[in-house]
């Protein structure tokens, strides 16, 4: 990649950014202003800025990383995480807006009429918050890597801090105007270079169809291993070794694979023939890393793994979205509850139409750029691509597009939740929600993440994401459906539900990352939580608030009303005015009517 | 006016009751004072009928996706490319449109249902004469 235009392009999108938001900034000024942009974004420009946001690095880089190593079982990965927004609209969007409140701790504590669910909510909110804040972290420290030859951790840190920057300064207003751009560049950013891509591939006489796996070298091809890679051999191999291959070093000597999993050392450095079929990492998510030869499932069980794994990926991305801290905080900017549910109809059509782009570039890879496979730097497939199709100076020129789309994708995302987390630090934590400590709650919204990211490397973007979401599924989304739809949830049977479904996936979540299950169902039980831990929550809450029949809120009615009934129409004066009087005013100014 | 000492704040166990500037805003915006009374049993009604319509749209989303995992599987290789194909095409490009029309789907349907409630909210305010 040519250093010189990514480095441009990097710095434009900051530097943009950075404009867009100080225009903001300017009229920013209530706390209103800061935390939900006085609720006056219409439809449109909100559902760019919800889509911009949430199209994160998991989405922009991952997705193609993914469908490049593992094929066509992880469409499902864009598939659930545009449906759950059809979820969100259909259940939780209206209401939501309707509640009046600003974050998942403020509705918790409105609708159950208890502090301690508030608690919970708000460590929950600020746990899921961190969990997907460090994979854009890491999509970071890999872009900026990549772009500028830097080590990986002085993206991340250069990210967090430009992201704590704007955040802390511009607040919720300016977020709105740099994400709605940010969308459009990354749609821009995936698209143009796709087209010139699909002209190049289709301009090559040698290019097959890639839709077949395992994908096989185009060229006679060295791969050099830069970190031990156990990998998958499908058939035999003949390959030439310059380095450790299942623990016997070799010198230029040509060496026969045979059928199975191979331990590949670093440094080590492989020549493979015209045609050979890429051998891929050995399930590098779902297989141990430091297990015995022998743990290979049966094809059988192996079957029944990703079936399973299928319907995990499915359940947490559809249930997951409507509770992530960054996607719900977006709601309350909207003017009312009918413009919350226009809104999420344009972002279903803005998330789907980006998401047609990813997987074209992952199927493309597995034609241009197999031996990413090998080396496992699967997520860098998006940005490699054009230098190795297109090459000279349109290559490098589109190839500092995708970059510029890269970091517009961490950056959206990474503020978002940064406000997200920041909010519920401000609010809950620290003692009063005025600017001066929301800025500091922005700052350690950001340090928590970028710790864990210099301490725990390298799980893929795209799967470290999928765990936020198996616990957000596993808790926010009973609380809300249920406070939504269910007058019966007391605040007991929503702390357990919360406690249980949380904490299942939680724990589930420590298990994979550490990396201390050991094989077959346990680990692939922990790896997709969301099958077992989402029915649990919802179960939990269930049993006990039917237990503690005693234990409804007291305004039940009340809330369910203002939930669910529509606003009245703003020729309707006393009613309308009543309500937008007291849903715009500045929270800091008004003193709480009686 | 300085800030009060920060570690005191970590020990809050209860909301902060005294009025004044430094009180914490309400987190939950007070019910409008203006908002109708509407009978307990016409909003059960409502929001019933939300709720129907919600599920409808997740079980006609389960009833459409939910098979999908297990049937790509269990269908044999339609010969060559013939099954990867497919399944590109479904995940890959079909499903965003109908999400697309599920949602609008859906937005109507809600939509009229609220202006059903407000219509049958207004008569009711008119006959009995409130509205004056």
């Amino acid at each position: 990649m040519n250093q010189a235009y990514g480095v441009v392009a990097v710095t434009s999108v900051v530097v943009a950014s950075g404009l867009i938001g100080a225009l903001g900034l300017r009229i920013s000024r209530t706390t209103s202003d800061f935390y939900v942009a006085s609720r006056s974004v219409p439809p449109r420009l909100n559902a760019a800025a919800i889509s911009g946001e949430y199209l994160s690095a998991a989405s922009f880089l991952g997705i193609a990383g993914l469908v490049l190593s593992q094929g066509v079982d992880m469409l499902w990965v864009p598939v659930g995480y545009t449906a759950g927004y059809l979820v969100l609209l259909a259940l939780v969007a209206a209401p939501l807006r309707r509640s009046g409140a600003y974050t998942l701790p403020d509705f918790a504590e409105a609708r159950l009429e208890s502090t301690v669910v508030r608690r919970i909510t708000s460590i929950l909110v600020v746990v899921v918050g961190w969990l997907y804040l460090v994979p854009q972290l890491q999509g970071a420290g890999l872009t900026l890597g990549l772009v500028t030859g830097a080590p990986g951790w002085t993206g991340a840190l250069i990210v967090a801090i430009v992201v704590a920057l704007s955040v802390a300064a511009g607040g919720m207003r300016s977020i709105t105007f740099v994400q709605a751009f940010q969308y459009w560049l990354k749609l821009t950013a995936l698209l143009v270079p796709a087209l010139f891509l699909l002209l190049a591939w289709q301009g090559d006489p040698s290019a097959r169809t890639a839709l077949d796996e395992p994908p096989a070298f185009r060229d006679h091809t060295r791969v050099r291993v830069d970190d031990t890679v156990r990998v998958r051999v499908h058939e035999q191999l003949r390959v030439t070794v310059d380095g450790t291959v299942d623990g016997r070093a070799h010198q230029a000597s040509v060496l026969l694979l045979q059928p199975g999993v191979h331990r590949v050392d670093t440094g080590t450095t492989l020549h493979f023939p015209v045609r050979a079929r890429v051998a891929g990492r050995s399930e590098d998510t779902t297989a141990p890393a430091r297990g015995s030869r022998g743990s290979d499932a049966s094809p059988r069980e192996d079957k029944g793994h990703s079936l399973y794994a299928t319907y995990g990926l499915i359940l947490a991305t559809f249930l997951g979205t409507m509770g992530l801290p960054h996607v719900v905080v977006r709601f309350y900017t909207s003017p009312d509850g009918r413009a919350a549910r226009r809104t999420t109809v344009v972002v279903l059509g803005l998330v789907g139409a980006f998401y047609l782009l990813p997987p074209l570039y992952g199927v493309l890879g597995r034609i241009y750029t197999p031996e990413l496979l090998l080396t496992g730097n699967t997520d860098a497939v998006v940005l490699l691509l054009p230098e190795r199709l297109i090459g000279g100076v349109a290559g490098d020129l589109l190839g500092a597009l995708v970059a510029a789309g890269a970091c517009a994708a961490f950056l959206s995302t990474a503020s978002g939740l940064t406000m997200a987390v920041a909010g519920v630090l401000s609010q809950d934590v620290l003692p009063s929600p005025r600017t001066g400590y929301f800025r500091l709650a922005s700052l350690i919204a950001v340090a928590v993440p970028l710790a864990v990211y210099t301490l725990v490397p390298g799980i893929p973007v795209a799967k470290a994401v999928g765990l936020a979401f198996a616990v957000s599924a596993s808790s926010f989304c009973p609380l809300l459906v249920l406070g939504i739809w269910w007058r019966g949830l007391t605040a007991a049977g929503a702390s357990a539900g919360l406690l249980t479904g949380g904490g299942a996936a939680l724990t589930a979540v420590a298990l994979t990352m550490t990396e201390s299950v050991g094989t077959g169902w346990p680990r692939t039980l922990s790896a997709w939580p969301a099958v077992w831990s989402v029915p649990l929550a919802f179960l939990t809450m269930i049993l006990v608030s039917l237990a503690d029949r005693r234990g409804a809120p007291l305004h039940t009615d009340a809330i369910m009303a203002r939930l669910h009934l529509p606003e009245p129409p703003a020729n309707h004066s006393p009613a309308a005015r009543g309500r937008r009087l007291t849903t715009d005013e500045d929270p800091t100014a008004g003193s709480p009517a009686p | 006016m300085t800030e009060e000492p920060a570690p005191a704040r970590a020990v809050v166990t209860r909301r902060p009751t005294g009025p004044g500037p430094a009180a914490r805003p309400a987190r939950v915006p007070i019910p409008p004072g203006g908002e109708p009374e509407r009978d307990p049993e016409t909003v059960r009604a409502l929001v019933h009928g939300q709720l129907r319509t919600g599920l409808a749209v997740v079980g006609l989303l389960a009833a459409l996706l939910g098979p999908l995992p297990l049937a790509f599987r269990s269908v044999p290789q339609l010969g060559g490319d013939g099954r990867p194909v497919v399944v590109w095409a479904v995940l890959g490009v079909v499903v965003y449109p109908l999400f697309v029309l599920l949602g609008r789907w859906y937005v109507r349907r809600a939509e009229l249902t609220e202006r059903r409630f407000n219509d049958a909210g207004t008569r009711a305010r008119d006959g009995s004469g409130t509205a004056g």
